[in-house]
C-alpha cells in the first residue's frame, strides 16, 4: 500500500519538492523544501513549519478563511473567536499531542518519522460536532478539535487519519488516483457507500474512507486491538467492491493503490506495511 | 517545467536555500540520502509528474466553488469519518 510505503512518500514529496524548485533538496532540505513548495503552490492558505515536526497552532487566519471560502467551515463558526481554544487550555493540548506522537511511535518510529516530514502544522481549532478534518487546498496542514474524552490513543489515531488524506492528496498532485473531477464524483451517480459511515457518499469520500479504514485496521492490529479493527474490515471491503464498479472515474493509479488497500484488507499483512514504512519493500508502481 | 517561473509573486516566496534545515542525526541522514538517490535514479518522466501537480494546482485555483474540493471530517464518536 503505497500510502505507507517510506519510498513512495520520499519520490512523491522529493517530486513536488523539485518540480516547484528545479532543483533537488539534499537530505537537510527534503522537509523544508517540500513544505515551502506547498506555501507557494496553495498561496491561498497558510501552512507553517518547524524544522523536524509539525508545527501545533491555536490560530491560523488565513486557513480558516480558506476553510470558510470552500465552505468546509460556516463563517458563524468564527463567530466571537469561538473557534479559538483558551490559553488555559492550550499547554495540556500539545502535551496530548506530544502523547499522542508516542503513541504512534509506538506502532512504528518510522510512521512517526513520515508524519513529520510531510505535515507542516497541526491546527488545533474547536468546531462544534466536528474532531478535525481535511481539504484538499491545505495539502500539508491537519486541524483537529481534541474533545475533553480525546486520550493519547484517540489523538494519534485521528492524526493518522487526517494524515492518510494527506497523503491521497499527495498521490493525486503527482500520480492522481482519480480520472474525473471532484463536481463529477460528487454526483449522486458516482456515490458508493462509504467504509465508516455505511451510507452512499460521494466517490471520492468513499475512496478516502476506505484507504483510512484500511491505515486503521493496520495501526489498530499493531497496538493489539484486533478487536476494534475487526470491525472496520468488512466495511471497508463491501466499500472496495462499490468502488471497483466505478473503475471508469479512477485512473490506473487509483486502480493499483485500490487493490493494494483491498489486498491488505484480505490479509492483513502488518508486517508488510511495517516494512513499507521503513522503505525495506519496495512498491513495484514507484 | 517549473511552477516557480520567477514571477514577481513567485520572488515573494522564501528561497528554498534559506528554508529550515533539519537536525536530524547522521544515521537518519545518510538513510534518507540514500533513499534520495535511489528514487531519483528509477524515477521516470519528471514532465509528466509536473504536469499532475500544475493541473492539481490549478484545479484548486480556479475552482473556489465549495463542491471542487476535497473536504472529510471527523464527526462525533460515533459517527467518524
Amino acid at each position: 500500500m503505497r500510502l505507507f510505503d517510506r519510498l513512495w512518500i520520499i519520490f512523491a514529496i522529493d517530486s513536488v519538492a523539485t518540480s516547484v524548485w528545479h532543483q533537488s533538496p539534499n537530505a537537510d532540505e527534503l522537509r523544508g523544501q517540500y513544505l515551502e513548495a506547498l506555501c507557494h503552490l496553495q498561496p491561498w492558505t497558510e501552512i507553517r513549519s518547524e524544522a523536524d515536526r509539525p508545527m501545533v497552532t491555536f490560530s491560523n487566519t488565513r486557513a480558516v478563511a480558506d476553510f470558510i471560502g470552500r465552505e468546509a467551515w460556516n463563517p458563524a463558526d468564527t463567530d466571537h473567536n469561538r473557534h479559538l481554544f483558551p490559553s488555559s487550555q492550550q499547554a495540556n493540548l500539545v502535551r496530548l499531542v506530544e502523547q499522542a506522537f508516542t503513541m504512534i511511535s509506538r506502532v512504528s518510529d518510522d510512521l512517526t518519522e513520515l508524519i513529520d516530514l510531510t505535515i507542516g502544522e497541526l491546527f488545533l481549532a474547536r468546531k462544534e460536532g466536528h474532531g478535525g478534518g481535511s481539504i484538499s487546498s491545505a495539502v500539508g496542514l491537519i486541524w483537529l478539535n481534541p474533545g475533553a474524552k480525546w486520550d493519547p490513543w484517540t489523538t494519534g489515531e485521528n492524526i493518522v487519519h487526517e494524515w492518510i488524506h494527506n497523503m491521497l492528496f499527495l498521490a493525486d498532485m503527482v500520480d492522481p488516483v482519480f480520472s474525473a473531477s471532484y463536481l463529477k464524483l460528487g454526483e449522486k451517480s458516482s456515490h458508493v457507500t462509504s467504509a465508516i459511515l455505511h451510507r452512499k457518499r460521494p466517490f471520492d469520500r468513499s475512496y478516502h474512507s476506505a484507504a483510512v479504514a484500511a491505515g486503521l485496521v493496520f495501526l489498530r492490529d499493531t497496538a493489539g486491538d484486533t478487536q476494534n479493527a475487526d470491525r472496520l474490515v468488512a466495511p471497508a471491503l463491501r466499500t472496495v467492491k462499490g468502488l471497483k464498479d466505478r473503475q471508469d472515474l479512477l485512473t490506473q493509479s487509483g486502480v493499483d493503490l485500490l487493490e493494494e488497500i483491498e489486498a491488505f484488507l484480505w490479509t492483513r499483512d502488518s508486517s508488510r506495511i511495517i516494512d513499507l514504512l521503513a522503505g525495506r519493500a519496495i512498491h513495484q508502481g514507484l | 517545467m517549473g511552477i516557480c517561473d520567477g514571477s514577481p509573486e513567485c520572488s515573494t516566496v522564501q528561497d528554498p536555500s534559506e528554508g529550515s534545515k533539519s537536525d536530524m542525526n547522521d544515521a537518519e541522514r545518510e538513510k534518507l540520502e540514500n533513499d534520495l538517490e535511489y528514487i531519483r535514479r528509477v524515477r521516470r518522466d519528471m514532465d509528466r509528474i509536473a504536469g499532475a501537480l500544475e493541473r492539481y494546482v490549478a484545479w484548486h485555483r480556479d475552482h473556489p466553488e465549495a463542491a471542487a474540493v476535497f473536504k472529510m471530517f471527523l464527526h462525533s464518536e460515533e459517527d467518524e469519518e
